[in-house]
């Protein structure tokens, strides 16, 4: 049965002033969908290639790409040259031929990116959902107009970001005549504490439950300070002796705080993505199960994006952000699973073997990070106790899972360690052993071509592949770590495990 | 062989009950059959042709349907509209069988051929349509083509070579199964040699066809118009793909060779 493509786009139209959708198909004798003609005119089915993992597997960079759209218009029979392509949506359905629209699944979704043409072809380079995420997590600056938007020495600066439970962050000094310091940009759930020379204050309270109109109402008194949590601010009631510090708590979902890696990176996707439209949110789920530690994160000064926080946070419990086969974003966690399907020899029709990342025999995972380490000789140590003063000391504290015996077997193997997001102990202490019997093992890494199973697999799931050839020829489990769709129906699988 | 001037520069009234957007009548008067025409009316399905003034044709064709094996046709023709329906048409096929002979269930696109061999010139043409059992629940067609086409005196030159080629590909597994690449449908072709045209053949109608539609505009050949056996299969739609100078081989002798690709 050979395979239908759709392709669905709505661009701008300036004599209409308004989006129109545009349909087209790579041909199917009667392309009528859902009641609509598909002209067919696209000349492939375009490419599509989703990669997990990289080296290092843990923290390494995923990537997306996705092939033109190349539509044949040199007959004049189509014009598609005065419509505003750039930034508009497009998707792209796969079935068979008679299946009613409803049937047919969308396997690729992103935003038009570049639009070319000439005499014979009319070509739309595009997107994946994930590339949204390439703009910066924190996108309001300091206008430096006074009050709490700071004056001219923080102007154009972006303000500060609280995700989860970050310890010993150093908020923004905002307004310096009433001492007012923002650690959040937005609502934040609660202030734990706050330091000043690694000395704990006694806070007042939130202004919310001291009928204070604003934060400056508050009559200050020396070693106390005030909250206001709807605006991410606290102000202390005397000029501190030192640079002041704060243990806070973040963004929250319907009241509750958001902790997990996953539903932190759902939640920051949320600002630039539907949700749940454009998430795959049973991976979501998913993760969450596989792993539920809290995670901590504050950014100020810096300017990271959505991407790079939110594959620090899944690198955090060894897992990663891509698209699924269907073009969603989805995140993981990277282990052999319950196999999903099993690949043979007679499907395969090219094998080959790559080189894989050096195994670990110690995993080193850093994680509690004091996000502003303070100096020993600025810590107040008059009435410190021992634990705060070391906690604030120290960038990060570490765990580390070993085995020296890999060595005997695994000559390369060496030593690793990253640092996390994770706030307890007990919780890198545990996925540091996961990732040390994940990567402390003899893997493999094998490309293999496929036909007629296009959009079958999805990256992160684990497959059973058999194939003589193989170290393990009854079946081996693979995570599936790249998967390249390309045109008739052709796919290549890099699997590992 | 020919093309659709008498169709394509006629006015076609505007059919009803055209669902969705795009698949409309007007399609039909376009060249890539997959640009359709769908109707949901099986039972009163007519549209009238208005050519403006009287014009010579002998083909009325309905290609790339899903026609069943029950639907009919009916072609009137005459120089007023009123004649077409008050029983005084010219021209009245009659209703008869709507798909080419051969055209049986495998087909997924069977075309409707009227050959009317002596020809006819009206200016209107009327085309009734009746399928009511058709399993899809619409009636669709990508291509109508009404025309005069040219019908040399002497054959093309044996052997004739057509048919349907598929461009699938084929690859071996690393188990040893054979897997068949697809590469779309497979489509006519069809490779004419005339060597025996004559001055006039040769420069009113292969010079004529390879100056106004040469391998930009679609063309019907009909490699036997009156086959009561196979007229599906030997009914082609297509472009010209290989289209070699007209050779003038001698006095009153003239010769050309044109291959032609299906569009599908």
């Amino acid at each position: 049965m050979t395979a239908v493509y759709l392709i669905e786009a709505t661009p701008y139209d300036p004599d209409a002033s308004a989006e129109v959708t545009k349909r087209f198909s790579i041909g199917s004798l009667a392309p009528t969908y859902g009641g609509d003609l598909w002209t067919a005119r696209v000349e492939r089915s375009p490419s599509f290639s989703v990669e997990a993992f990289s080296d290092p597997i843990i923290g390494g960079r995923s990537r997306v790409s996705i092939g033109t759209v190349r539509i044949l218009h040199g007959d004049g029979g189509v014009n598609l040259r005065n419509l505003n392509w750039y930034g508009r949506s497009l998707e792209v359905k796969r079935g068979q031929r008679g299946d009613a629209l409803g049937d047919f699944t969308t396997v690729i979704r992103g935003r038009i990116t570049s639009m070319r043409w000439d005499r014979e072809v009319f070509e739309l380079g595009v997107s994946d959902l994930a590339s949204e995420l390439d703009v910066p997590l924190q996108d309001t600056l300091y206008a430096g107009s006074g009050g709490d938007e700071g004056g001219d020495d923080i102007k154009g600066r972006p303000k500060p970001r609280c995700l989860g439970k970050p310890r010993n962050i150093a908020p923004v000094l905002v307004d310096r005549a009433n001492l007012v310091y923002q650690f959040s940009d937005r609502a934040a759930k609660a202030v734990d504490a706050v330091y000043d020379q690694g000395l704990a204050l006694d806070s007042e309270g939130d202004i919310s439950t001291m009928s204070l109109a604003e934060i400056r109402d508050w009559p200050a008194c020396g070693g106390r300070y005030v909250t206001d949590l709807g605006n991410g601010l606290i102000r202390l009631g005397a000029p501190p002796a030192g640079t002041p510090t704060m243990d806070a708590q973040g963004d929250e979902d319907g009241g509750s705080l958001v902790q997990t890696a996953a539903d932190l990176v759902r939640h920051i996707a949320g600002q630039v993505l539907a949700d749940p439209a454009d998430l795959d949110t049973t991976s979501f789920s998913d993760a969450n199960t596989s792993n539920s530690s809290p995670c901590s994160l504050y950014v100020s000064g810096e300017r990271p994006t959505i991407r790079e926080v939110a594959e620090r946070l899944m690198a955090s419990i060894g897992g990663f952000v891509a698209v699924d086969a269907s073009g969603l974003l989805k995140v993981g966690v990277i282990e052999i699973g319950t196999s999903q399907g099993t690949v043979r020899e007679r499907e395969i029709f090219d094998l080959r073997r790559l080189d894989v990342a050096r195994p670990y025999w110690r995993r080193k995972l850093g994680y509690a990070r004091a996000w502003k380490v303070l100096g020993q000789d600025v810590i107040d140590k008059s009435a410190i106790t021992d634990a705060n003063a070391d906690f604030m000391g120290q960038r990060e504290r570490f765990v580390v899972a070993e085995d020296a015996s890999i060595k005997t077997a695994l000559a390369e193997a060496r030593e690793s360690e990253l640092s996390t997001l994770l706030d307890a102990e007990a919780d890198a202490s545990t996925e540091s052993s996961r990732q040390l019997s994940l990567l402390g093992a003899r893997r493999d890494r094998y490309e293999l071509q496929l036909q007629n199973r296009a959009h079958e697999f999805e990256v992160g799931e684990t497959y059973t592949l058999v194939h003589s050839s193989l170290r393990v020829p009854a079946g081996q489990d693979l995570i599936v770590r790249r998967v390249s769709e390309r045109s008739r129906e052709s796919t290549v699988l890099e699997v590992w495990g | 062989m020919g093309w659709s001037d008498w169709g394509d520069a006629a006015s076609l009234e505007t059919i009803g009950n055209e669902p969705g957007s795009g698949a409309v009548a007007a399609n039909l008067q376009t060249m890539q059959p997959t640009e359709l025409w769908e109707s949901t009316d099986l039972t009163n399905l007519h549209f009238e042709l208005d050519r403006g003034s009287a014009e010579a044709l002998n083909v009325v064709a309905l290609l790339y349907t899903n026609a069943s094996s029950g639907a009919t046709w009916r072609i009137r023709a005459a120089d007023d509209q009123a004649s077409l329906t008050d029983g005084s048409a010219d021209y009245d096929s009659g209703s008869i069988t709507l798909r080419a002979a051969g055209a049986d269930d495998t087909w997924e696109r069977p075309h409707g051929v009227l050959w009317i061999s002596a020809g006819i010139t009206r200016r209107w043409l009327r085309i009734d349509i009746t399928d009511g059992s058709n399993p899809d629940g619409v009636f669709r067609a990508g291509r109508l083509v009404i025309g005069d086409l040219w019908q040399p005196a002497r054959n093309a030159q044996y052997p004739i070579a057509f048919g349907p080629v598929d461009d699938t590909q084929h690859k071996r597994t690393d188990g040893g199964s054979l897997i068949p690449i697809h590469r779309g449908d497979p489509y006519q072709v069809a490779d004419l040699r005339f060597k025996f045209l004559n001055e006039a053949e040769s420069l009113e109608h292969v010079h004529d066809f390879r100056r106004r539609r040469g391998r930009r505009y679609d063309m019907l050949v009909l490699l036997d118009p009156e086959d009561a056996s196979y007229l599906q299969h030997r009914t082609l739609y297509g472009l010209i793909t290989r289209d070699d100078a007209l050779g003038h081989a001698g006095f009153q002798r003239f010769e050309h060779r044109v291959q032609i690709n299906e569009l599908t």
